[in-house]
């Protein structure tokens, strides 16, 4: 029931958002921020309950983890959402976040054998840690993907405002920001599962199965496309290009958690 | 209708040629004196005199409308004209006045069609006749309405989004790359007058980091002169493309003076930072391969003529949804001065028959002597109320005639039935 009505409040909101895309109204920009904002309550509040009601923070399958990506991606704009300024990356947000809530909804949420990992604090950090490393990786995805766009209409001379994007400077700070935030987050996450195993003295802790080749693999494409960045030796738009890979790498990762 | 005494007499751009416009326009210390010159010479209650490069238009509020010949006579012989061009003015009334001066604030009358500048040319008009004591309470409204106007047509049809000329294609294309241009470096090769034309974009939209590299060193300090650039000797350039972040080019070079090798050395110097370079040379100064080294934007001549065009055909467009949304706003000002105007007259019909029945009633207390104040009472109240019944249905019957049938001519009407004093004049103007 409150995942349906977080599913609505969010479909509304990523519908204004695609209609302010269009016709640049505030108005429909507001209605897409306040449908937001109340699909946000709502699933925190669903998010809470299943919390307390488990004793375990709700993460622990495919459909979950999706759920609190989307969470992550709305709390994460609802954070920095006046920082960000121009208000476009609504248009290309809420239909991320929506796929991602779609995409739980429709695979079976059944429930996982709870490991003693599963009720220590050291999981709650290793997957707040995670999610909200993968939330930044997307946020960069995004305004990399931003950037390849407007690089390719100002490459084939067509009107680069069209749609009102960021300016190319821009896109690339933000997508070096979120990438460098994310970075740090996803790798601190990756290693507190270790963490808790080497103080805990569980050697199994972090076994490297499929899930955990997979959110390696992604660790080192973004930590490519952050050399590549440091060391200049890319141009903008094949670290651009390199911050999409690793984000779709992600993608690895949520096969990952459906095989492990 | 009182609409009527508000009359535009002026000429633009598509009336008049510039010889005849320029001879006509009016610097802004003149404005106000000329204007109260009127009030004496053409009966002006107050006015608004709007004088720019592309059109001279006056709107008056006069105390009789049939005055406006007088209006281009007075504007004549207060400038220095060598040939009479009453030819070129033109007089708008009522609504097509309305529609003129909002279609004028929206850009839509420019001729540069939707551009913005005519809007803080309008108000500043606007302000100096308020400063001035010109503007009357009815100029005050239909400017107001015309602001309103203006930004709804800006915002609801973003007219003014897409660049319609060259040296603002090439802003904008520096706008979709660069977040903040006033931190960034402008190099021009070549101290031309296509290369002034679009510095004087930049700068006058903030870049303050101008440098120049020209072949005739003089040119290059004159033009740094201008824009307190920095010059570089024409053979430095190069390792000037290192710092800079937008050249423009327009040297007049037989051949390309900068090559793909060039910029691939450059950009290693750079560390692939963007790039954005103009080339408005003819014959081109760049060669087009380097327009395929990834970080770099180049745009020819006929690149940013193909985006300009594009933009006027963008315009266009929106200038017909705008032209329907002033249309619209031109009804709805109409309706409501109608309004106004009605309110104002039904008040001031009451006003004068309460004050003739006063009288009367005062006259007719005196004739008969001592009465009770109950019996005084009675009689004033008759008395009121036979006034209320004869104009009832007068007044029943003008609102319906002003919605049903012609306003102005149910009002003219009524005016003559009743043939109350003037009404008091506006408040603005001079005192």
């Amino acid at each position: 029931m409150i995942a349906s009505g977080t599913l609505f409040l969010y479909v509304a909101s990523m519908a204004f958002a695609l209609l302010y895309g269009g016709f640049r109204k505030n108005l429909l920009y507001y209605l897409c921020a306040g449908a937001m904002a109340a699909g946000f309550a709502l699933q925190t509040a669903g998010l809470t309950v299943r919390w307390i009601e488990s004793r375990i923070i709700p993460a622990t399958n495919l459909p979950q983890i999706l759920h609190a990506t989307a969470w992550a991606l709305v709390a994460l704009y609802l954070l920095f959402g006046t920082a960000l300024k121009n208000r476009i990356v609504v248009f290309f947000l809420m239909p991320l976040v929506v796929l991602s809530m779609l995409t739980a909804q429709l695979i079976p949420d059944l429930p996982k054998e709870p490991k003693p990992f599963f009720y220590t604090a050291w999981f709650v950090v290793h997957i707040a840690l995670l999610t909200l490393g993968i939330g930044l990786f997307l946020y960069s995805f995004l305004y990399s993907s931003i950037f390849i766009m407007q690089d390719h209409s100002l490459r084939h001379r067509r009107q680069p405002l069209a749609l009102g994007l960021p300016s190319l400077e821009e896109s690339a700070r933000w997508a070096t920001r979120f990438l460098l935030l994310g970075f740090g987050v996803y790798t601190a996450g990756l290693f507190s599962s270790g963490l808790y195993g080497a103080l805990e003295g569980k050697k199994d802790a972090w076994r490297p199965g499929m899930l955990e080749v997979a959110a390696v693999a992604a660790w080192l494409i973004l930590g490519a496309a952050i050399y590549g960045w440091v060391t200049a030796k890319l141009n903008p738009r094949k670290r651009a290009w390199l911050v999409v890979a690793g984000a779709a790498s992600t993608v690895l990762i949520i096969l990952g958690i459906l095989w492990h | 209708m009182a609409l009527n005494e508000i009359v535009l007499v002026g000429l633009n751009h598509k009336a008049a040629p510039v010889d005849v416009r320029e001879c006509v326009a009016f610097p802004a210390e003149e404005k106000i004196p000329f204007l109260r010159g009127l009030k004496e010479t053409a009966g002006l209650r107050g006015g608004v005199l709007l004088s720019t490069c592309n059109r001279v238009e006056l709107y008056a509020d006069l105390e009789d409308g049939d005055r406006a010949p007088e209006l281009v006579d007075a504007l004549l012989a207060s400038r220095r004209v060598p040939r009479n061009p009453r030819e070129y003015f033109y007089t708008r009334r009522g609504d097509d006045l309305i529609r003129h001066l909002f279609g004028v604030a929206a850009g839509l009358d420019s001729m540069i069609l939707g551009e913005p500048q005519i809007f803080g040319q309008v108000k500043d008009a606007y302000f100096l006749a308020r400063d001035g004591g010109t503007l009357t309470t009815r100029l005050n409204l239909l400017f107001q309405k015309a602001f309103h106007v203006a930004k709804k047509v800006r915002t609801e049809t973003g007219i003014g989004e897409r660049p319609v000329t060259v040296s603002y294609a090439a802003f904008n294309l520096a706008r979709s790359i660069f977040e903040d241009l006033t931190t960034k470096r402008i190099l021009l090769l070549g101290a031309g007058e296509m290369s002034r034309i679009l510095a004087t974009h930049f700068y006058e939209s903030g870049v303050r980091k101008v440098t120049v590299a020209n072949r005739t060193h003089e040119n290059a300090l004159a033009f740094a002169r201008a824009f307190g650039a920095e010059v570089v000797p024409w053979e430095s350039f190069p390792r000037a493309l290192v710092t800079s972040d937008i050249v423009i080019s327009s040297t007049g070079a037989p051949a390309h003076i900068v090559h793909r090798a060039m910029m691939e050395t450059v950009m290693k110097l750079r560390r692939n930072a963007s790039l954005l370079l103009v080339d408005i040379a003819v014959p081109r100064d760049i060669e087009a391969a380097v327009g395929g080294i990834d970080g770099i934007y180049l745009y020819n001549v006929d690149d940013l003529q193909e985006v300009a065009d594009e933009g006027l055909a963008e315009r266009q467009k929106k200038a017909r949804h705008a032209q329907v949304l002033v249309d619209g706003e031109v009804e709805l000002y109409g309706r409501y001065i109608e309004h106004q105007e009605l309110s104002g007259l039904i008040e001031g019909l009451v006003t004068w028959a309460g004050a003739i029945q006063d009288a009367e009633v005062s006259e007719a207390l005196r004739k008969m002597g001592d009465l009770s104040p109950k019996q005084e009472e009675q009689l004033r109240k008759a008395v009121h109320r036979v006034t209320h019944k004869l104009l009832h249905s007068p007044i029943t019957q003008l609102k319906r005639l002003v919605v049903e049938e012609d306003a102005d001519t149910a009002i003219a009407v009524f005016r003559d039935l009743f043939p109350m004093p003037a009404e008091r004049g506006d408040e603005g103007g001079e005192p």
